[in-house]
């Protein structure tokens, strides 16, 4: 059972308010309505929301993983709309347990598109409630709204070069910065005048080929490779975006990064594009101003 | 006679630090009739071990008597009434003795609330409007006087006749006290109860209605103001509201509430919009309801039963719940049967300990003339209110016979002039819930009842009459 559905199960099961009274003569009348009208105890409207979802796990990936943590601004216009602006980061960026299988057992790696990791970024998007609800927990009552968002960012991205091995850890180069679109849902819950739980599911869309690493076209990386196979990456004759020095020295590990050349050249090589989603499941705590 | 003071000086100190009743003293003491000095002792005595109920009576011998024990023993009386939060028989004596004066300011003011508490409920309403006025309004006991005396100024048998505007700006000043724990919040909610009254007697519908929508849900007192809200609204031509209010009274959370009257109102509400099948099912299950119980009280008030029965009445919780209806809860909730109830706790614990401590002697005999004197006004105030709840069930289930005679008439009125209301009304369709505010939450209501909900219910209700009558004219 997911997360979500251990919610709604305990919303249905806390749903019950009170034992039933005796029979209300007006209950089964045609001729005659009810409704509560009942003035929201905690308003939202004009207020500031601030969720910190500190750890959010990827659900569903193919070929990366991606662990990040999230800070959302809310800003409510009305008791229905808001506003939300949502940088995130991601701290765990790394080729999916499926995607290492399949290099080390069949040789096959993802294309290079798909093989894309989001570093960072920030969205934002218009938040609609439209559904409110509330059920019974701890001697008191709990509300919450069923939230939707969509909305646009931007997000700096990478891509693996070098697998994780022997000689060392993974390296990564840079995809640059790509549009990232986003569509969410989930639930709000209230705790008293100031405090709020969000547990969401959002997809963080972005698309793309990869055209360039570390700012380097096909090339650049060309030029570079053949610098290498002369003994030095100088960088002399390629465009001013290209980072050199993302390939010059070696790392921590010992790991020579003039072996990246060769690998970026390849994806950028690879041609085609890729819509890649990384669907997480957010579970934030937030104060309301 | 001095040396006996001095005794019981020394037997008092003990009795404080043992924090109990010397046997000794016990032992001793001679009966307080014999002199006022023997009575304050005793008194004292019994304080210090922190025998307040059985201490009443000996200070009220003293109190009593001119001479040099009166005024420590007056002032010793209404220091034991306010630990214990009596209102049954302090008030009664100071009423009964009102030259008695306190020497300190606070309890003066104490001594002239009681007093004017007391007149107000013995319906002496000049002696306790005096007193009520001469507690000044920075004393912490100004809002409960100030609201004791906002309903003495509207009330109707007061010489010279009600004045309204001071009633109201009374009862308007007790808002703007703050503080005061459980009790302060008590007095601020009854006194907008009462604002909410006076203003409907006023005619004042939409200012009556929002009156009684400030009364603390908090309060024992909001049940009550729910369903009287009903009244303006009704008045005021908001027959979906008026039912909204009222229906909110079924809800199982108020079951300890007693609203027999909220039955009635909503009857009247459906027999306005010619929903008579509607107030038929809703009369039928008051009288269903409340005739066996008007029966039952009306066998219980002519029976005339001891002081004792009637106590255990409301006491055992076994004879509380036979009565039914919420009505047990709410006598154990009015405030005068509730401080009997507690003095009578109190006594039967300190007699306990008494006799524990030996023979028990005179102090004894004063707890026992005490605790007669408790249970025989519990359970005058106990007989009061159900002839109150008997006579008023009377009024309703003959105010019930009423709308169904109206009833009938209104169902024949309709066949004579050869109308179907069945078509009628499924040819009507109803007309809209209103839709609320944005920072309103709709709910629906499904038979479910919600805490949080209730008191804001509202009511769309077909029109089944041929033709609008005029509103008809309530309370």
């Amino acid at each position: 059972m997911t997360v979500l559905g251990a919610l709604l199960l305990v919303t249905a099961l806390g749903a019950a308010p009170e034992p039933a009274p005796p029979a209300d003569p007006l209950g089964g009348s045609p001729n005659v309505q009810f409704r509560v009208l009942e003035p929201k105890p905690f308003p939202d409207a004009l207020r500031h929301e601030l969720t910190l979802q500190p750890f959010v796990p990827q659900i569903g990936s193919t070929f990366t993983t991606h662990w990040l943590s999230s800070l959302t601004y809310t800003f409510h216009a009305t008791e229905w709309l808001g506003l939300r602006v949502q940088p995130f980061w991601v701290w765990h960026a790394q080729r999916s347990r499926f995607s290492s299988e399949l290099l080390s057992r069949v040789r096959q790696d993802a294309a290079a598109p798909s093989s894309v990791m989001l570093q960072w970024g920030a969205i934002a998007a218009p938040e609609w409630s439209p559904i409110r609800g509330k059920f019974t927990a701890f001697g008191g009552i709990v509300r919450y709204g069923f939230v939707l968002f969509a909305g646009a960012g931007v997000g700096g991205t990478e891509i693996e070069l070098k697998t994780s091995d022997a000689v060392g850890p993974a390296t990564y180069g840079s995809t640059g910065l790509r549009m990232v679109a986003t569509g969410g849902a989930g639930f709000r819950v209230q705790l008293g005048q100031r405090w709020t739980v969000r547990l969401e599911v959002q997809d963080l869309i972005h698309w793309g080929g990869v055209s360039h690493i570390n700012g380097c076209n096909a090339t650049d990386l060309q030029t570079l490779d053949a610098q290498r196979t002369a003994g030095v990456i100088t960088g002399a004759g390629v465009s001013g975006q290209c980072n050199v020095s993302a390939f010059q020295g070696s790392t921590g590990a010992g790991y020579d990064r003039s072996n990246d050349v060769s690998i970026a050249r390849a994806k950028v090589n690879e041609g085609g594009t890729d819509t890649l989603h990384v669907v997480g499941v957010y579970l934030g705590f937030g104060v309301e101003l | 006679m001095r040396r006996l003071s001095v005794l019981a000086g020394v037997l008092c100190t003990l009795a404080c630090a043992r924090k109990g009743p010397s046997p000794e003293l016990l032992a001793v003491a001679r009966a307080p009739e014999a002199s006022p000095s023997d009575a304050l002792a005793l008194g004292q005595a019994l304080q210090a071990a922190r025998l307040d109920a059985a201490s009443i009576g000996p200070l009220r011998t003293a109190a009593s008597r001119p001479g040099p024990a009166q005024a420590p023993a007056l002032e010793a009386l209404l220091g034991g009434q306010q630990r214990l939060d009596e209102q049954l028989l302090v008030p009664a004596f100071l009423a009964a003795h009102p030259d008695l004066v306190p020497a300190s300011p606070e309890l003066q003011e104490r001594a002239l609330l009681l007093r004017g508490l007391e007149a107000q409920r013995t319906g002496a309403l000049e002696e306790a409007e005096t007193a009520l006025r001469r507690i000044p309004p920075g004393s912490p006991l100004a809002p409960r006087a100030r609201y004791a005396l906002g309903i003495v100024l509207s009330d109707p048998r007061r010489p010279g006749g009600p004045r309204m505007q001071a009633a109201l700006d009374e009862l308007q000043a007790v808002g703007g006290y703050a503080g005061g724990g459980k009790e302060g919040a008590e007095t601020r909610a009854l006194a907008q109860l009462a604002l909410a009254r006076i203003l409907y007697g006023l005619r004042q519908d939409a200012a009556s209605a929002a009156a009684y929508d400030r009364v603390s849900r908090d309060s024992r007192v909001w049940p009550e103001s729910l369903f009287e809200r009903g009244y303006p609204r009704f008045r005021s031509g908001d027959d979906g509201g008026a039912l909204g209010t009222v229906h909110a009274t079924r809800a199982p959370q108020l079951r300890d509430a007693f609203l027999p009257e909220a039955r009635i109102l909503e009857g009247t509400v459906l027999f306005h919009a010619c929903l008579y099948p509607e107030t038929r099912a809703v009369l039928d299950s008051f009288t269903a309801t409340y005739r066996p119980l008007s029966e039952r009280l009306r066998t219980l008030v002519d029976r005339r039963a001891s002081a004792p029965e009637e106590v255990a009445l409301v006491a055992d919780p076994a004879q509380r719940a036979s009565l039914g209806e919420g009505l047990g809860a709410s006598l154990l909730a009015e405030p005068r049967i509730a401080a009997g109830l507690r003095l009578l706790q109190t006594l039967e614990a300190e007699r306990a300990q008494l006799t524990s401590a030996g023979p028990g002697g005179p102090a004894l005999e004063q707890l026992d003339q005490v605790r007669t004197e408790a249970e025989q006004a519990t359970a005058q105030s106990v007989h009061a209110r159900l002839a109150d709840v008997s006579a008023s069930l009377r009024d309703l289930l003959e105010q019930a016979d009423v709308l169904r005679f109206e009833m009938t008439k209104g169902e024949k009125e309709l066949l004579d002039a050869d109308v179907d209301q069945r078509k009628l009304l499924a040819s009507r369709a109803l007309p809209p819930l209103p839709s609320g505010g944005a920072a309103d939450e709709r709910w629906r209501v499904d038979g479910e009842w919600w805490s949080d909900e209730i008191g804001f219910e509202r009511a769309t209700l077909k029109d089944g009459c041929p033709a609008r009558k005029a509103t008809p004219s309530v309370r």
